[in-house]
């Protein structure tokens, strides 16, 4: 008997205590249904074990947790195989490495898929590899893209017959894509670029024939509703980011958020947040599916915290925007208008002498998980208040460096902060915050115990009552936290975890 | 007939003995030292051959100017940022070093903003250079004069300079391999303007030194310096030198206090002469360097 079928993926929040996929759910919400943990007694978490990793990039995975055997993976794609009871390593995979010592996108990495009887992975030589889940041995090994320029950094997102991975590399102008491979053979079933070609639609939006260095990278796990057949996935930054004089035009589809038919990869609808950017604003998020009552009407409902500094709600069967707020503070457009297009600022691109603009360059809103809790009804996330200088450049293009066009400096450095921010769900209107001492790089969890987990650059990880903000308990685990926290039960003990430094730690109840 | 044209053939050979000299002296003079003697400096080139062999100074300069001298001074004689217009640089041995410092940054220094390989070499190549002049006179002060009015003033009371003095305020050992003459200029006379900035988080900066006010949910207050903070606590020196570790909760009040120095200002207290002389010994503190 397989043993993750997709059915029990689908059905992920009845069996709270395995963490099945990089969100918890396919619906993208980093919510645990466990509630063992509350706020009563969390003050009275543990140490479980730690898990020192041999990453000689940051160790930013998620682990995946199924029937007490836990995977994570380190710079590369090296897989693990832990014991999710002792911490004890049971098997562990090396993959190929890019060659050179310069690698055009930093290797980190994100987590596994596991599906049946294996565990999924993309390495920074941008290969897909299936691994047997009992033994680590390689069953398949595809490569995605040869060469250089690109990479995979994100965890692959296993679904019924397809692994669907996106790419890392938009900085370089490689144009990103989306793709689905057979989970049996490794053969590539589709792939949909997030930058036209020539002749295809959108390509008008492309000035000077600059879609063929367009970037669009796609480097962060998407989301699954298995009900609408419908994918979500966002995209990155055109390039060259800074300098934008040559590719005049709107650049489909940079900065959106596209629904793609798993059968055959086709864009069923698009949406696009930030048109023509020039501040290196990527779409990169998880998007976060709910439904929800708006107007005295359920609604389906797929949310998403931008790096542009608004809160997006979209209908998430037609794309309809429904509704757009700032959670941090922007200085770069005027509002929305009724279809949800920004209406930019005169003044707010990249100059020669530096213009000052809110959020900055590593964005309200980034890679970093928000989650969504359907007992507060809250949409819960880790935001960056911090301004940046944005100076305009010449334009260089060298096949495998970054093709950027100018550059930035953190000029405000000393006034930015973050904060964990509550946002009512259907509306962005914010509920609660708990002010961070710097611009976090971590993302949230939050439970059925009432608990909000996070991590600071400072290296702490915390837990925040989920009602209110209130700080319930703290540890200092001594290295930044570039982490998305999960939980999970083993022998009815509910557990969480979470990766500082260069080490992953498990607390849990004595 | 043979003697003249012996002659001319002696002309004709010291006209091209001299418009060789003359070309290759243009040479030298239009591309710089660097790029006449390549091969000395290929010996530290751990970074593509052609790239730093053809590296050229004049648009490293130019780049140099544009990036690094808010810090490191137009001609590199320092500032916030060290000079650079010494022969040693501590921190770059090699120029796959200088390279990395670059495109990495170190410390509070940001990297460079986006430059391909080619530019980098040229920026290499132009503080290379820098460490090939003779170091300008930026300090105009007498250091030994300067050692009496350290010493006069009390600096030693906050500062330790080789092993002597009290570890309150900065370290000033190797001050001079690490700021530039105005810079200590500044510190001396408003040093609130002129706080250190650290690294207490990776990709941002922050005060060092900062004078924090805070009190106590029962109504104490502590004043001194910040040591360190995260968003649960902050750790803080007082006047009296003593530690203080305290939680966030149990605060009231915080009140950091940028812009201001813990340090009082010398420009009423010491002549402008001997402001130089003090500037002029700090900036000569350089160690092996």
């Amino acid at each position: 008997m397989a043993q993750v079928p997709f059915e029990r993926v689908v059905h992920a929040d009845e069996t709270p205590s395995d963490w099945l996929t990089y969100s918890g759910n396919y619906a993208g919400q980093r919510f645990s249904r466990l509630s063992q943990l509350n706020r009563s007694n969390v003050n009275q978490l543990k140490l479980g074990w730690v898990y020192q990793a041999k990453s000689t990039s940051s160790f930013e995975t998620t682990p995946i947790i199924a029937d007490g055997t836990m995977y994570i993976t380190e710079t590369y794609g090296v897989v693990k195989a832990l014991d999710a009871r002792s911490g004890r390593l049971l098997w562990s995979y090396q993959p190929s490495k890019p060659k050179g010592e310069d690698l055009s996108v930093n290797p980190v990495n994100r987590g596994v898929a596991l599906l049946d009887n294996t565990v999924y992975v993309g390495t920074a030589k941008t290969h897909l590899v299936a691994l047997d889940a009992k033994s680590g041995a390689v069953r398949w090994e595809t490569v995605v893209h040869p060469g250089t320029g690109y990479a995979m950094t994100s965890a692959p997102l296993a679904i019924d017959h397809r692994i669907i991975v996106g790419v890392a590399g938009g900085d370089n102008g490689e144009r990103g894509f989306v793709d689905a491979y057979d989970p049996q053979t490794g053969k590539r079933l589709w792939r949909t670029y997030t930058i036209p070609a020539a002749g295809e639609p959108g390509v008008e939006t492309w000035a000077n024939k600059s879609y063929e260095t367009g970037g669009g990278p796609t480097w962060v796990t998407g989301s699954y509703d298995p009900v609408l057949h419908l994918l979500y996935w966002g995209v990155g930054n055109p390039a060259p980011i800074w300098n934008g004089t040559q590719r005049a035009g709107d650049n489909l589809y940079t900065n959106s958020l596209l629904a793609l038919d798993p059968k055959d990869g086709k864009v069923k609808w698009y949406f696009q947040f930030t048109p023509h950017d020039t501040h290196d604003w990527d779409s990169n998020h998880i998007p976060v599916l709910f439904d929800e009552m708006i107007n005295g009407k359920m609604r389906k409902i797929v949310a998403v915290a931008n790096r542009n500094g608004f809160y997006y709600v979209l209908d998430r069967e037609t794309g309809e925007f429904l509704s757009g707020t700032p959670f941090v503070r922007q200085n770069w457009a005027d509002g929305l208008d009724a279809k949800g297009r920004p209406i930019f600022r005169p003044g707010s691109e990249p100059t020669k002498e530096g213009s000052l603009i809110y959020p900055g360059v590593g964005g309200a809103a980034n890679w970093w998980s928000p989650s969504y809790s359907p007992q507060t009804k809250l949409f819960y996330l880790a935001a960056g208040e911090r301004g940046t200088k944005f100076f305009l450049g010449d334009l260089k293009y060298q096949r495998g460096e970054a093709y950027l066009g100018g550059g930035v400096r953190h000029d405000d450095a000393d006034k930015s902060y973050g904060a964990i921010r509550a946002l009512e769900s259907t509306t962005g209107k914010l509920k609660w915050e708990f002010k961070l001492f710097s611009p976090p790089l971590s993302g949230v969890l939050s439970t059925a115990g009432g608990l909000v987990f996070g991590g600071t650059q400072e290296g702490n990880f915390f837990a925040l009552d989920a009602e209110n903000g209130k700080p319930l308990w703290d540890v200092t685990l001594g290295e930044e936290m570039k982490t998305n926290p999960i939980s999970f039960a083993v022998d009815g003990k509910q557990y969480v975890a979470a990766t500082a430094g260069h080490a992953l730690f498990v607390f849990k109840l004595p | 007939m043979k003697a003249k044209s012996g002659r001319l053939l002696k002309a004709l050979l010291l006209l091209f003995l001299v418009a060789m000299l003359a070309g290759v002296f243009l040479y030298g003079m239009v591309v710089g030292h660097y790029e006449m003697f390549p091969y000395y400096y290929l010996k530290n080139a751990q970074f593509s051959f052609g790239k730093v062999f053809m590296a050229d100074v004049g648009e490293g300069k130019r780049l140099f100017e544009a990036q690094c001298s808010r810090c490191h001074g137009t001609d590199g004689s320092g500032g916030e940022g060290p000079s650079l217009n010494r022969r040693n640089l501590k921190n770059a041995t090699t120029d796959e070093d200088l390279r990395r410092i670059l495109t990495a940054g170190l410390g509070s220094m940001p990297k460079v903003m986006q430059t391909t390989v080619q530019e980098q070499a040229q920026i290499v190549a132009y503080v290379r250079s820098l460490g090939k002049s003779s170091p300008k006179a930026t300090a105009t002060g007498d250091p030994k004069r300067g050692k009496d009015v350290y010493a006069n003033a009390g600096c030693g009371s906050c500062h330790i300079i080789a092993g002597v003095g009290t570890g309150f305020g900065p370290e000033l050992s190797e001050i001079g391999t690490i700021r530039g003459a105005p810079y200590l200029r500044t510190a001396l006379v408003d040093p609130g303007a002129a706080l250190p900035v650290g690294t207490f988080t990776v990709n941002d900066k922050y005060i060092e030194y900062l004078p924090v006010r805070v009190v106590t949910q029962s109504g104490t207050e502590v004043r001194g310096i910040r040591l360190s903070e995260d968003t649960f606590s902050i750790q803080l020196l007082d006047v009296a030198n003593q530690l203080h570790s305290l939680r966030k909760s149990d605060l009231r009040e915080i009140e950091e206090q940028a812009g201001k120095s813990l340090m009082p200002s010398y420009k009423d207290e010491l002549t402008a002469p001997q402001i130089e002389d003090l500037v002029a010994f700090l900036a000569n503190l350089r160690g092996k360097n």
